[in-house]
């Protein structure tokens, strides 16, 4: 069994110092997923954030459950917390490394150079979303918790309620309000 | 009291629930009071809310299904296709008609399109099968051929064939397909599902051979033949073969040279897995019907060992470019070697044959493997010449007759051997056993030429110094390997598979032609991509090795590199890594010289290395891998160009930016003296190059790079439209950047604009973005006029397709894809630096334009009119602008208070217009404004309300304007 799969298990019955040792875990295994997408020689590749974090899910605890392991709603929640944290900071580094890399920059801030990720986020600097999430997080910790695993791991509305153990309902609106809440805060930041 | 953040999620969400605008002013005004703050923050959040759209939405909903699907679904119904199952037929549901039929239920999806149960009521009543295909096919042309066939098809009655009865075109206009409805089962599902044992299986399968050949002889090609389209049925309580789809595959078979089939593994048309090797060559040879019989032949491959030709982790892990190169070269496993390399599994497949692994394996090794591999045959003038000849053959096996397939083979060869040299063989020494593995694995391709002359010279010493022993070993060995070309005997592998057996019975276990027959065993394993068995092969290899003659010489080396590229490509990084660096620790001790094995452990390492972020190490394991290659130079300059492009890669990611510089030039002389002049390959080296000296500010060099790319694909007969296009691109990037070459540039944009409209056409998104690039170029040139216009025509073909597909989904605001932000943005700001010198009154009127089509498309966006107003009171238009601006104002109060700017503009407009107090008022509202900490540093702003002030101040009558900010009062 992978070790991840045991932390799983150690996690859905409640051993919550567990949670600790898995996001590096997780963390190595998507910075690898992620480097090989990238340095793959095929022209014009994205990289999925969502479909890396669920090819992480199948490479590490995968083959366990194929074997007959279950992992619980504990375990998978704090799986996909711990992708969704790890996915998060592997663009914060990426997006960090290209703006180095980068020639100074002397358009004003809003005109953006598309290009600068590799990532499929339309429009959207993860940096300014980062900062953006910051903020939201110290008002409404739940609810960014959400926002990061809806958007880094891609998990549906049903999903991330189960996960953080609200109704779906809830969760919608949560979402509604989370979504509004950034959207201003972006477009706030644009302005100045 | 509730925390005021609760309360204000409260409001939000009872507010956005109400969808009229006068219930939710209504329900703010009971809730808020008096409290102005509050209603602020509520109503900027129900802005955002109702301009978000699909922000943050995750993109991929096909992953939202997948994870909550339980399992995959293992029980097949009739029709269900292997390849994939999207969900998306919206527009077809059970009741609907499609021409005279009247669809009653769905059946199965496949990447094509969808199988329904339908009804025909005219001329006679029955069901039938109704398969329609996705929109985006060539109606026109396949409805045509399909009626070329239609003749044959009509004469076509056999009992093991399912009817086409019609085809047509529905009134979407996509076409479709009536056939014989077949409630049945695919054939290897079925025989799995009755543990048919092996007799029965060949039984049906001749029937299926039969019913081909009928087809055949009308002239009719199937082209998809698989598991899937041969459904077994029961025809009074006997199972009964039958064949769908006969006929479909031609009308709808598009060339597989067309890109777009090959976007990715699950859009393939025609199932890969089955096609033959010259369905999937781009020289276009006609298809006959040998495609068939190869096809046939996977099938029988499956329904003797339950697994496919090629294991789908391979397929997958194939690009689109190496996927024809794997059915066109790559030998799979013979029938019996896959099924004694399953493991576990094979006790459950021989179950469903009613036998045990052993047996089964012992059964189907000969004659089964033969007639399989015979069939399979990638040269097709050596397959059987008809399916009659293929089912004779399989039903010649079943009565114990010799049959056509493998001529005299190796295999008899080797048993002849054995019996005469038994006796008399005695283990080799040392230099025999190079030998022995130099012959070995030069036949698979291997050994490096000069490593090929020092084993001959030591062949010969081996052979001086004990005659008759190595003689006769070599001899063997040449029996087993005599050809050099791997295609040439059926059944290769089985023969290897033989050999090891037949060296273990004459040699023993521990000799070196046994480790080194499994090593052969395990690179063909590996190129055929069963990694897993190459692995336990290469570690029982190594085992010998070990014990035979230890770890420090080049064979355990070779073999232990193997292993770990093995490793590597079954995604086992920590193993892969130990068994690398095993190498490396191992090679310091080597004597002798070095061999290739060592670079290659270097590379592999690297790669891994560099995975996980650690670039200097992978850098200087890549130079250590250039620098042993060296020593050994010929015949691998393709293998160096990767690496140099590697160093290159990996120098960058460590922020080395000097070091890869020189590793590109090295790399670029290599490439120059390797690849003919004008071939793709060298333009996009040099592209990739010119991009690094771009960025590395080298931009005369970097020039002169983008020219060659540029020249190469402008010379091709037909010239690359889409990498010419990013190539020119490039160049007018630099260019831009030179102010005595600004109508260079624009010559060349004017090009590339053309190009661009040649190949995606006037309406198209990429246009867009395009025009919207260089919009954000001239801009950041200051040349807001240019900027202004490109964003304009980028713009409208925004909105003419966000129009569209509004229309089509019903939305109320028309641009569902269409994020108008940032051309907003673009437009502002190139108006706001027009301000900043004297542009002629075509620019401010071209900034109306655009302001306006801003303005249309959010009508509810304050900064949107404030853009407009702005570009009207630089144009002169006074009144224009104030109205405008006062709108703008409007819309901004709130918690931002208005926008300095704004207000500035807005000022300037009043007393242009001879409303002075009114002036002096919005103008102290500004100059408040930018005290706000939100404001109070920004430049821009500050600017214009400093604008703002002087203009106040220096005209004293207000209606003898001449602002000589290129404003002129004519309008």
């Amino acid at each position: 069994m992978s070790q991840v799969t045991l932390l799983l298990e150690a996690i859905d019955h409640g051993d919550v110092a567990a949670t600790d040792r898995l996001l590096p875990l997780v963390y190595d295994e998507l910075r690898t997923l992620a480097a090989r997408r990238m340095a793959s020689e095929l022209s014009g590749h994205t990289l999925q954030a969502t479909a890396l974090v669920h090819e992480a899910y199948l490479r590490l605890v995968g083959p366990d459950e194929e074997q007959g392991k279950t992992i619980r709603w504990q375990g998978r929640a704090h799986f996909f917390g711990a992708a969704a944290e790890a996915m998060r900071r592997i663009l914060i580094d990426h997006a960090r490394r290209k703006k180095r890399l980068k020639r100074v920059d002397h358009s004003p801030p809003g005109v953006r150079d598309r290009e600068m990720l590799p990532v499929a986020v339309d429009y959207l600097d993860v940096l300014e979303l980062d900062g953006a999430l910051n903020l939201f997080a110290a008002q409404y910790p739940q609810k960014a918790e959400l926002v990061k695993l809806r958007y880094f791991a891609g998990l549906s509305l049903s999903e991330v309620a189960s996960i953080l153990g609200v109704s779906r309902a809830t969760a919608n609106r949560h979402w509604a309000f989370a979504k509004a809440w950034l959207y201003r805060e972006l477009c706030d930041h644009d302005e100045k | 009291m509730q925390p005021p953040s609760e309360r204000l999620e409260d409001i939000f969400g009872n507010a956005i629930a109400l969808t009229s605008p006068r219930a939710r002013s209504a329900y703010l005004d009971e809730v808020c009071r008096d409290d102005s703050k509050l209603r602020a923050d509520i109503e900027s959040l129900l802005a955002a809310h109702d301009r978000a759209g699909d922000f943050l939405e995750p993109l991929d909903l096909e992953l939202d299904r997948r994870l909550s699907d339980s399992t995959p679904n293992s029980k097949m119904s009739a029709y269900a296709d292997h390849s994939t199952t999207h969900a998306h037929s919206e527009h077809d549901a059970p009741g609907g008609r499609i021409g005279p039929y009247k669809l009653l239920q769905l059946i199965g999806e496949g990447g094509m399109g969808a199988v329904y149960m339908a009804e025909q009521v005219v001329p006679v009543r029955r069901q039938v099968a109704l398969k329609i295909l996705k929109l985006g096919m060539d109606t026109r042309r396949i409805i045509a051929r399909f009626e070329a066939e239609r003749q044959a098809l009509a004469m076509m009655e056999h009992p093991n064939i399912a009817r086409v009865l019609d085809a047509g075109t529905s009134d979407t206009g996509r076409p479709y397909f009536v056939m014989e409805l077949v409630r049945g089962i695919p054939i290897t599902a079925y025989c799995d599902q009755h543990n048919l044992p092996l007799e029965d299986r060949l039984t049906l399968f001749g029937e299926v051979c039969r019913a081909v050949q009928h087809a055949h002889q009308k002239g009719i090609i199937h082209r998809d033949l698989k598991p899937a389209n041969i459904l077994v049925t029961l025809h009074d309580g006997a199972p009964a073969p039958k064949i769908i789809d006969f006929g479909i595959a031609k009308a709808t078979h598009q060339r597989l040279t067309d890109k777009t089939l090959f976007t990715t593994f699950k859009q393939f048309i025609g199932t890969p897995q089955y096609m033959s090797p010259e369905q999937t060559s781009i020289s276009g040879l006609d298809i006959d019907t040998r495609s068939d019989i190869y096809s046939l032949g996977v099938v029988l491959y499956e329904l003797l060992t339950s697994q496919t030709l090629f294991d789908a982790k391979t397929l997958q892990s194939t690009t689109h470019h190496d996927l024809p190169r794997l059915i066109q070269e790559i030998d799979p496993p013979a029938p019996s070697t896959r099924l004694s390399t399953l493991g576990d599994e094979a006790g459950q497949i021989a179950q469903n044959r009613r036998t045990d692994s052993k047996a089964l394996v012992k059964r189907v090794r000969g004659d089964l493997d033969r007639i399989v591999m015979k069939a399979l045959e990638k040269d097709r003038t050596r397959r059987y010449d008809t399916a009659l000849e293929l089912a004779q053959d399989v039903e010649r096996h079943l009565r114990s007759e010799p049959i056509l397939a493998g001529s005299p083979t190796l295999s008899d060869r080797l048993r002849k051997f054995t019996r005469r040299h038994r006796v008399g063989v005695i283990a080799s020494t040392t230099a025999g056993v190079a030998l022995l593995l130099g012959v070995v694995l030069a036949t698979a391709g291997w050994l490096h030429a000069r490593q090929q002359a020092q084993l001959a010279r030591q062949a010969e010493h081996a052979a001086q110094v004990q005659a008759a022993r190595s003689q006769s070993i070599s001899d063997f060995l040449q029996d087993i390997l005599a050809s050099a070309n791997p295609q040439q005997a059926a059944g290769m592998n089985v023969d290897i598979e033989h050999a090891l057996a037949t060296a273990r019975a004459v040699f023993g276990d521990e000799h070196a032609t046994v480790a080194a027959t499994m090593t052969s065993l395990a690179a063909r394993l590996e190129n055929a991509g069963d990694l897993k068995s190459a692995e336990a092969l290469l570690i029982e290899s190594l085992s010998i090795w070990e014990r035979i003659q230890g770890k420090a010489n080049s064979d355990y080396l070779m073999t232990l590199t193997l292993l770990g590229k093995v490793q590597s490509g079954r995604e086992d990084d920590r193993a892969a890594e130990q068994t690398f660096r095993d190498v490396l620790r191992l090679s310091s001790h080597l004597t002798g010289d070095v061999i290739p094995a060592v670079a290659d452990a270097h590379d592999g390492l690297a790669a891994i290395v560099a995975a996980r972020g650690q670039h200097d190490e992978a850098a200087a394991l890549l130079r250590e891998a250039l620098r042993v290659q060296h020593a050994f130079a010929s015949g691998q300059r393709f293998v160096r160009i990767k690496r140099l492009e590697r160093l290159c890669q990996v120098l960058v990611d460590a922020g080395r930016d000097d070091e890869a510089e020189e590793v590109w030039r090295a790399q670029h002389n290599l490439a120059g003296l390797l690849y003919p002049v004008g071939s793709i390959r060298l333009a996009e080296l040099n592209m990739a190059f010119a991009r690094f000296l771009g960025e590395r500010g080298q931009r005369d060099e970097a020039e002169q790079r983008v020219r060659d790319a540029i020249a190469i694909y402008e010379a091709r007969p037909l010239p690359l439209l889409e990498p010419l296009i990013l190539a020119q691109r490039f160049l007018y990037e630099i260019l831009v950047s030179r102010p005595n070459e600004l109508k260079k540039a624009e010559a060349l944009r004017r090009q590339i604009d053309d190009n661009a409209r040649h190949l995606w056409g006037e309406q198209d998104l990429r246009l867009a973005d395009m025009l919207f690039d260089f919009a954000q170029v001239a801009y950041r040139r200051g040349q807001p006029d240019v900027a202004i216009n490109q964003a304009i025509a980028a713009l409208r073909i925004y909105r003419q397709n966000g129009h569209r597909n509004g229309r089509r989904n019903g939305r109320r605001n028309g641009g569902a894809t269409f994020d108008p932000k940032p051309l907003v943005r673009l437009i502002r700001w190139s108006v706001l630096m027009a301000n900043r010198g004297r542009y002629s009154h075509e620019v401010y009127k071209a900034a109306v334009r655009g302001a306006r089509i801003v303005v249309n498309s959010e009508p509810e966006e304050g900064r949107a009119h404030m853009l407009l107003g702005v570009a009207q009171f630089r144009a002169g238009r006074f009144d224009e602008a104030r109205q405008t601006l006062i709108q703008a104002d409007r819309r901004y109060s709130g918690p931002s208070g208005g926008a300095p700017t704004t207000l500035a503009f807005l000022a300037m407009s009043h007393y242009a217009l001879g409303e002075t107090v009114k002036a002096q008022q919005i103008l102290a509202r500004a100059q408040t404004l930018m005290q706000d900490p939100r404001w109070a540093g920004d430049a821009d702003d500050q600017g214009i309300v400093n604008e703002a002030i002087t203009f106040l101040a220096t005209y004293e009558n207000p209606l003898a304007m001449d602002h000589s900010d290129g404003c002129p009062i004519d309008t």
